[in-house]
């Protein structure tokens, strides 16, 4: 087995170990969402969620899931604003956590 | 010699796929702390060729970490080397300035971590 075969298939073990972990930080940006859309988006949960966004910014490129890591890193952007949040702000949410949870879907599959 | 690297970061996925990369590619030893306080104590214990840091985490931050390293004459030459999501070059300015050998992002490719800390650091 060559070194990047290697690498590749302790990288695929840890990631189906912290899959579940993976999918926490993404119910826990969709809950942020869900608050959003209903005006009950506290202050505790959207810096969560946007904290949580950012893990999985940093992490999911790592994994090798480029756009899913470009998507968390824009989930992160938007929650992070100070000024307050509309219904297009949940709309262009739901557009990339979407795409997120897609590439996170797919690689599960395969790994 | 192998070399010894102490990884500081809060996201204990990240810890583990650097721990894998580096030991993988390389052969290097990779101890982990999931905070900058532990990480402090581990440094000073470990005595590790290099550390390195990641600028985000609750409580106590990498640069926070990195100042409390320096005034320590244990922990005070071993190069640090941030691991941040922003990347822009007034932000690797800033670190720079606090005394960081180098920055590098986040996310990176477990591949080739090893040789842009070598670069960094000058490690042949």
């Amino acid at each position: 087995m060559t070194l990047p075969d290697k690498l590749s298939k302790e990288i695929d073990e840890l990631w189906c170990k912290n899959l579940s972990l993976v999918y926490s930080r993404i119910e826990t940006i969709e809950d942020a969402i869900n608050g959003l859309r209903n005006d009950r988006l506290s202050r505790d949960l959207r810096a969560e969620a946007a904290r949580q966004a950012h893990n999985l910014a940093g992490v999911l490129g790592t994994f090798g899931l480029q756009g899913g890591s470009e998507a968390a890193a824009t989930i992160e952007q938007i929650l992070d604003r100070e000024f307050p949040f509309d219904r297009d702000d949940a709309l262009a949410l739901d557009g990339y956590l979407a795409q997120l949870r897609k590439e996170v879907d797919g690689r599960g599959k395969h790994s | 010699m192998r070399k010894h690297i102490l990884l500081i970061d809060d996201e204990d996925d990240i810890r583990e796929v650097t721990a894998v990369s580096l030991e993988t590619t390389a052969g290097w030893q990779v101890s982990s702390a999931g905070s900058g306080v532990a990480g402090i104590e581990l440094a000073k214990k470990a005595r590790p060729d290099a550390i390195l840091l990641d600028v985000m985490m609750p409580d106590q931050d990498g640069p926070a970490t990195l100042r409390l390293l320096r005034k320590d004459e244990v922990t005070a030459k071993i190069p640090v080397i941030f691991l941040t999501a922003k990347v822009q070059s007034i932000e690797r300015e800033r670190l720079h300035a606090i005394g960081a050998a180098g920055t590098l992002a986040k996310p990176f490719d477990p591949l080739t971590l090893a040789n842009e800390i070598k670069k960094i650091l000058n490690w042949q």
